[in-house]
């Protein structure tokens, strides 16, 4: 994660959407609580999100492929490539946080694929460490950057 | 105008966090391990500067076969220092770190140099330096945790 490990070059994959800046109809949507405000960490989705990006999300809704998708992670990860770096990190640890993701594929609407734009980012994990995520970890779709990192 | 005023509210009202990366589920990180390993790099340096090569045939058998360990087990332990250091450093340390730690990009650098020097030479001083760059780091890391935890080696 580490920002010298970032090809911050790097251009997302066709069917990625960039996401557009909040307009006052996003704005208003999130003064009446129908967007979430997140803070971005980390660099695997760029350039679509730099670290430090503040974007609005709407909850509880299907993604479709392209969309940026929130999902909690509740699970365990078994990822071969951490399992490389065993002696400084726990794998298999229960967690609980919140990623997001570019979605992919989807698979008659129970499992999606997804995607870190940025896939040349050596320490992004997404669907091809940790494969098909099943679709109710979905909470939510990006739908607009509100502010830029400054 | 907007983007400061979003960071001024961020602050008074900091927004759910979304990780574009998944260093949760197996983001623990400890310096530990790679004391634990540059402490075998200078075990072993030691084994291979005190061993003495006999002067009968069987005894230099056993002599290589013995040297030819403890090389191989310098040159992996010395590995996997470095893969554990730059984890560190490329993982876990953010920028953020950098402010209260100017000098972090040239300790790792230099840490990481050792690990090389370690491998190619059977050096007991780069070893040292090894030991003494790791604990630089160990106390680094468990300041930004804001954690004492003491230094200690096996041997």
């Amino acid at each position: 994660m580490g920002m010298d490990n970032g090809q911050l070059g790097n251009k997302p994959s066709p069917q990625a959407k960039m996401l557009p800046k909040a307009g006052w109809a996003e704005c208003a949507q999130w003064l009446l609580g129908q967007r979430q405000r997140f803070v971005v960490r980390e660099n695997s989705m760029v350039p679509t999100l730099m670290p430090g990006d503040t974007i609005l999300a709407e909850m509880g809704v299907a993604v479709q492929i392209g969309d940026v998708a929130i999902l909690r992670w509740r699970g365990e990860i078994n990822d071969p490539e951490c399992g490389r770096f065993a002696s400084s990190k726990v794998v298999n640890m229960p967690s609980d946080m919140l990623m997001i993701k570019r979605v992919s594929e989807i698979f008659y609407g129970e499992g999606v694929y997804l995607i870190s734009d940025n896939i040349h980012e050596p320490s992004a994990r997404d669907s091809r460490h940790f494969g098909v995520v099943e679709a109710d970890k979905i909470i939510g779709r990006a739908t607009s950057r509100l502010a830029t990192a400054l | 105008m907007l983007n400061n005023a979003i960071a001024l509210l961020n602050t008074w009202f900091p927004p759910t966090e979304v990780h574009a990366h998944c260093d949760g589920p197996c983001g623990v990180y400890d310096p530990s391990a790679a004391r634990i390993t540059a402490e075998a790099v200078l075990s072993m340096t030691k084994k291979i500067l005190a061993l003495e090569e006999p002067s009968d045939a069987a005894g230099k058998v056993a002599y290589a076969n013995t040297l030819s360990r403890y090389i191989a087990i310098k040159e992996e332990q010395a590995q996997k220092t470095k893969d554990d250091l730059l984890i560190l450093w490329t993982d876990y340390f953010k920028p953020v770190h950098l402010e209260s730690y100017p000098d972090l990009h040239d300790t790792f650098w230099k840490a990481a140099k050792l690990c090389s020097a370690c491998k190619v030479e059977v050096s007991q001083q780069h070893a040292e330096e090894l030991m003494a760059a790791v604990e630089k780091i160990h106390t680094i890391f468990w300041a930004t945790k804001g954690r004492e935890v003491a230094w200690f080696t096996a041997s």
